[in-house]
């Protein structure tokens, strides 16, 4: 079953702008600008469900602002670039770093080897204790205070020395097993050359160990044979010259993410201030303000658009006053029309009472002419009658004449007023009404019960003989009304027009009660001006169903479209029960 | 395209976490440095034997001494006669003895060889070579134990050193000269060490230089080294290429003391640019360079300049008038040039005439030796109350005259000194330690320097002169203090009868060797061997003409002729005269 709703409060596109007819709001009921009140939001739940709204708010925010989305993904890939750049340049300068001391190293290691073993080979003595002290007084010397200030030594036997070790193993700022058992086997392998590590380092005056650039080289000693001189040059100042540029990085990395959000926000800002003009502009000119214009500046791109956008608002304001004209010219000439018909077709009609009540003096062709006169100008009546009616909706001079009425007396008056008819095409209507206590609506009871009369003698007619029924339904803020019948139906493009002015089902279909194709039109108008509904379901063969929904109260209009099923099942409403609906304060007060 | 994009991302993300990393990166497989550049001197070695398997006591104790001359070898053979104790310990250069033959060996006991050898010379800790009276000789017993079953030297006698041939100590020894520093005149005062050949002589000199001033020149000479002053490794190594000796120093304080500095310098400079090979020195204060424009490579701008003493002319005494001449010339013929200079006539009564540099000051002592005869630029004056048996004066650079003799109340012998500028100044005695009452000095010579005294010293009746040297004490104004004790020089020369200073290291002596009737003339450097010049018949006097860093000998014979060098050990017979008086000696 298809459910087509069609919302009860039309575009007023065409009309005067809502903020410049204060007083008109109070006679209809266009969509307010309304402080909803929506049923309250539950929060907690699963963490899927959390999670999910997090998503979805996340979302929200995304879809939100093209500043927002400009600043963050220019945020993010300026930072993510910056990052990358800056961890390659951080590695470059590390290594460049640790190169430098090793290349320095090593000269210096080459220099200090080589005057060692000028020192060693020029002394005078070649005992063990002079040996000794010349080789701890070299090492002494060559060794840097401390670790900042340079490097230090450890001077040991070679692994292939065979004399014995006549010197001992002597270390200055580190421990002889500092050393790097490979390095050592390196220089056993490859005495010829310097053998460098890069390790970290424990030093002797330091807890913590430091990277350090360590060079063995060769060299022999008098009388005690091969030794390995193993240099280490802590790079206490590389790492501190790192250090620096770490957080010179870090400054900087924070520098470049404010520069690249800045510059995001200052570019998005340039293009998105104009847009949000044309936006701004946008709303104003739907809103009816159709002077509003964008600024024009400069002959960039924004300038063109600009342009383009007025030259735009220019051509609709042009077209729209165009329409306007029409249409207050049609409006004009339908009211005009209907009132100046109004008056021949007085005198018409009281020649034609005269020739009606005659009647049976004229031959029978004629007698029949004279009630079929009258009958047209009934129908010529009713049509001018509804004429004006819609031609007062349509120039907004329609008022309210609200009163706190009871729903169920006019429903009971309408059906009164079609059981004639309905018992003449063998229709059954059965009214269905709540228990309890009448059911006081504030309404304009004639507009209502109009409605209601129009309802019933479509289901009647449309109703195939079935049996029609009427379901009330209400609440405390609001009352429904269900007409429904079990009549030939509707498919889905009929119910999208069967509330167009003139519009007929099947238009060769005989005419029961003479309509004139205006009724749901204004019945439409007449639910709208009381902040109400009126929607239509219906399928093929299966019959309609109209519902009248109105909010019982002034105070409240119905925001949005009522549901034919409910929202959490998706199973259709039952008539006898008053759809979910979004209650809106209306803002205006209205003459009653 | 999906791999890709992993491998991408990984990428970004690995580079991300390395540059995260707060520290340096490191690299811990060992991999080739520089080449290390260091090539061993290609120094001439010496193929000594190594000790035989199964060698005796004896043969081990043989062979050791004759491979003693390879101690400054990198292989050192000699050690492998030393069991490895006494190998660890063994210092050779603490003492050297020069043998004059062959020693003898012969087993002692079990584990003892004895050894006998007869010895010419020692070398002392300070490096001074000593010569000994002939027919010294030295008998020890070596220790020996056995190790891994063969025999080794486990014991030496006491203060072994070294035993050298003469030919293995010119081998392995060189004199070397190592200065001092007179602070008021700004020169160098030499002194000589027998030092070690080989890679370690740099360290040794500069060690020499470093050590306190020996006993003999306490308080006479100055240097810089006097202090906690030492070297910060040692080592004093010399660069292969540019031949630049460095030498490291440390000492309290050291760096603080600019003039100690400058001293240390100017000494340790002097005394290393004096050796083959060494082109330069660097002077470093706990390894900075003292010498911001680079290392010392010459010995001009030291702040202290050698003493080249150098007569250009000489007086002739003929009776009682003087007469210039040139000493330099075989014939010692008279200066025409010098009519200018105005020279006193000095009766017969007087002897021993000495003359200031610029001959303008003499001085002279009666033959009774009671009285000091004086002149200067006209002035003369006798002075007859110093004392008795006073010898011929000198004059020093210090602008003083010396002259010593008996004090009239007894004693030992003395020495005064007196204002050479002022002829009626007051002679101030000053007592040398160490002579007896009984002892005369014949003769007392001032160094060129300014430092030392060079005595000659016999018994009462003149018989064994002796050759002694002392420093000079002297206070911060130059003025003397006192006169150190005094060391013997040239044991080996007995009857000295007089002595003279021809340069600041070599001295020109008049004696008798033992067993000898005849006076001869000698050179004696001081530290070093003596070298007799030619025989005179009848000499009485060898005299010196310096002539810079040489001299040239005269002697003077008891006919009243003086002779002068021919060839190298000749003598030209040049011309007659009472006494030939070099000024300034």
């Amino acid at each position: 079953m298809v459910s087509v709703t069609r919302p009860a409060i039309p575009e007023r596109l065409g009309g005067e702008p809502a903020a410049h007819a204060p007083d008109q709001l109070n006679a209809t009921a266009g969509r307010p600008d309304l402080a909803r009140t929506r049923p309250e939001v539950t929060r907690g739940g699963p963490p899927t469900l959390r999670a999910g709204r997090l998503a979805t708010a996340f979302l929200d925010w995304w879809h939100s602002s093209m500043r927002v989305r400009v600043i963050t993904i220019t945020l993010v890939l300026g930072l993510a670039f910056g990052l990358l750049l800056g961890s390659l340049l951080y590695q470059q300068i590390a290594n460049g770093l640790v190169a430098q001391a090793v290349d320095s190293a090593q000269r210096d290691a080459a220099q200090q080897v080589a005057l060692a073993q000028e020192a060693i080979d020029s002394i005078d003595r070649r005992d063990d204790a002079a040996l000794t002290v010349a080789a701890h007084d070299l090492v002494l010397s060559m060794a840097g205070t401390n670790a900042e200030l340079g490097r230090q030594v450890v001077l040991s036997p070679a692994l292939d020395n065979e004399r014995g070790g006549i010197v001992p193993a002597i270390a200055v700022g580190v421990s002889d097993d500092a050393v790097p058992a490979g390095l050592r086997e390196a220089l056993a392998a490859g005495p010829e050359d310097q053998q460098v590590v890069v390790v970290p380092v424990r030093m002797v005056d330091r807890e913590e160990p430091v990277t350090s650039v360590v060079v063995g080289s060769r060299m022999s000693l008098l009388r005690a044979g091969a030794y390995d001189l193993v240099l280490v040059y802590p790079m206490v100042r590389e790492q501190e010259t790192l250090d620096l540029v770490r957080g010179l990085f870090v400054a900087a990395g924070m520098g470049l993410g404010i520069l690249v959000g800045g510059l995001g926000w200052l570019a998005t800002r340039l293009v998105t201030r104009p847009l949000e003009r044309a936006a701004v502009v946008s709303r104003q000119l739907a809103a009816g303000h159709l002077d509003e214009r964008l600024p024009v500046q400069g002959s960039d791109e924004l300038a063109q658009l600009a342009t383009s956008f007025n030259t735009m608002a220019d051509s609709i304001q042009l077209r729209i006053r165009e329409l306007r004209s029409l249409s207050q010219l049609q409006q004009r000439f339908v009211s005009d029309v209907s009132h100046e018909l109004r008056t021949p077709l007085t005198t018409i009609r009281m020649a034609g009472e005269v020739l009606h009540a005659g009647r049976d003096d004229f031959p029978e062709p004629m007698a029949r002419s004279a009630e079929l006169l009258q009958q047209e100008l009934d129908r010529f009546e009713e049509l001018l009658t509804e004429l004006l009616e819609i031609s007062r909706f349509d120039s907004g001079a329609v008022t309210l004449e609200r009163h706190r009425e009871d729903m169920v007396r006019v429903v009971r008056s309408a059906v009164d007023g079609v059981q004639a008819l309905a018992r003449s095409l063998g229709t059954d209507v059965v009214v269905r009404l709540p228990d309890g206590d009448p059911l006081p609506t504030a309404m304009d009871g004639r507009r209502v019960a109009r409605v209601l009369r129009n309802l019933l003698a479509n289901a009647v007619e449309h109703g195939e003989h079935r049996p029609v029924t009427v379901t009330v339904a209400a609440t405390a803020e609001a009352v429904s009304v269900c007409v429904r019948d079990r009549g030939i139906g509707m498919d889905e493009a009929q119910q999208e027009r069967v509330f167009d002015r003139f519009w007929r089902a099947d238009p060769s279909r005989q005419r029961t009660t003479g309509g004139t194709g205006l009724g749901l039109a204004i019945a439409v108008e007449d639910a709208r001006v009381h902040g109400g509904w009126l929607q239509v379901s219906s399928a093929p063969g299966e019959g309609s169903c109209f519902r009248l929904v109105l909010p019982r109260n002034e105070a409240y209009v119905i925001a949005e479209a009522p549901p034919w099923r409910d929202p959490s099942s998706g199973a259709p409403l039952p008539d006898d029960e008053v759809p979910p609906l979004v209650l809106a304060l209306a803002n205006r007060k209205e003459t009653s | 395209m999906k791999g890709s994009g992993a491998l991408c991302a990984s990428a970004a993300v690995a580079v991300l976490l390395a540059g995260c990393s707060s520290t340096l990166p490191t690299d811990p497989v060992p991999r080739a440095g520089l080449p290390v550049e260091v090539q061993p001197r290609e120094d001439v070695t010496r193929v000594l034997p190594a000790p035989r398997a199964n060698a005796s006591a004896v043969d081990i104790v043989r062979g050791f001494l004759r491979t003693n001359v390879g101690f400054a070898e990198d292989d050192d053979v000699a050690r492998e006669y030393l069991t490895p104790a006494l190998a660890s310990e063994w210092v050779p250069t603490s003492s050297v003895l020069v043998l004059e033959g062959n020693p003898v060996v012969t087993p002692a006991d079990s584990g003892r060889v004895q050894v006998s050898a007869p010895i010419s010379a020692q070398i002392d800790a300070f490096g001074r070579l000593v010569e000994l009276p002939s027919g010294t000789t030295v008998t020890e017993t070596f220790e020996l134990s056995p190790v891994d079953g063969q025999w080794r030297i486990s014991g030496f006698p006491e203060g072994f050193g070294l035993w050298l041939s003469r030919t293995d100590l010119d081998q392995a020894f060189r004199p070397r000269k190592i200065v001092y520093l007179n602070r008021e005149l700004g020169v160098f005062v030499p002194d000589v060490r027998w030092l070690a050949e080989g890679e370690g002589l740099p360290t040794s000199l500069a060690r020499a230089q470093l050590v306190d001033v020996p006993p003999y020149l306490e308080g006479a000479v100055d240097t810089g080294a006097a202090g906690e002053g030492r070297l910060t490794v040692a080592a004093v190594p010399v660069d292969a290429e540019t031949r630049v000796a460095t030498v490291n120093l440390q000492g309290a304080g050291l760096s603080e003391d600019p003039v100690r500095v400058r001293e240390l310098r100017a000494q340790l400079s002097k005394a290393l640019l004096g050796v083959d090979g060494i082109q330069g020195v660097d002077l470093r204060l706990a390894g900075r360079s003292v010498d911001d424009s680079g290392p010392v490579t010459t010995q001009s701008d030291l702040g202290f300049r050698d003493v080249e003493p150098r007569a250009d002319r000489a007086l002739l005494r003929v009776q009682d008038t003087f007469v210039v001449v040139d000493p330099h010339v075989y014939d010692l013929r008279d200066v025409q040039a010098t009519s200018a200079v105005e020279l006193p006539t000095l009766g017969p009564s007087w002897t021993g005439v000495a003359a200031s540099a610029d001959l303008q000051s003499l001085a002279a002592v009666s033959v009774d030796g009671t009285k000091l005869w004086r002149w200067r630029s006209g002035r003369e004056d006798v002075n007859p109350g110093i004392g008795d048996e006073l010898v011929p004066p000198s004059f020093d650079p210090h602008g003083l005259l010396w002259v010593a003799g008996a004090a009239r109340g007894g004693g030992a012998p003395r020495v005064w000194y007196v204002d050479a500028d002022d002829v009626g100044a007051v002679a101030r005695p000053l007592d040398v330690p160490d002579l007896r009452d009984d002892d005369r000095i014949r003769s007392f010579r001032v160094s060129q320097d300014g430092t030392r005294a060079l005595m000659v010293v016999t018994d009462a009746d003149g018989a064994a002169g002796r050759l002694l040297l002392a420093g000079i004490v002297r206070d911060a104004d130059g003025s003397p203090t006192g006169i150190d004790a005094p060391i013997e020089v040239a044991p080996t020369l007995t009857g000295v009868v007089s002595a003279r200073w021809a340069t600041t290291t070599e001295l020109i002596v008049t004696a008798r060797r033992e067993g000898e009737e005849m006076l001869g003339g000698y050179r004696v450097p001081l530290g070093g061997w003596v070298r007799p010049l030619g025989v005179q018949e009848g000499l009485s006097e060898v005299l010196a003409v310096p002539d810079g860093d040489t001299y040239t000998p005269i002697a003077r014979t008891a006919d009243g002729r003086f002779h002068t060098t021919e060839g190298t050990t000749g003598w030209y017979d040049a011309r007659n005269g009472d006494e030939l008086v070099i000024p300034g000696a």
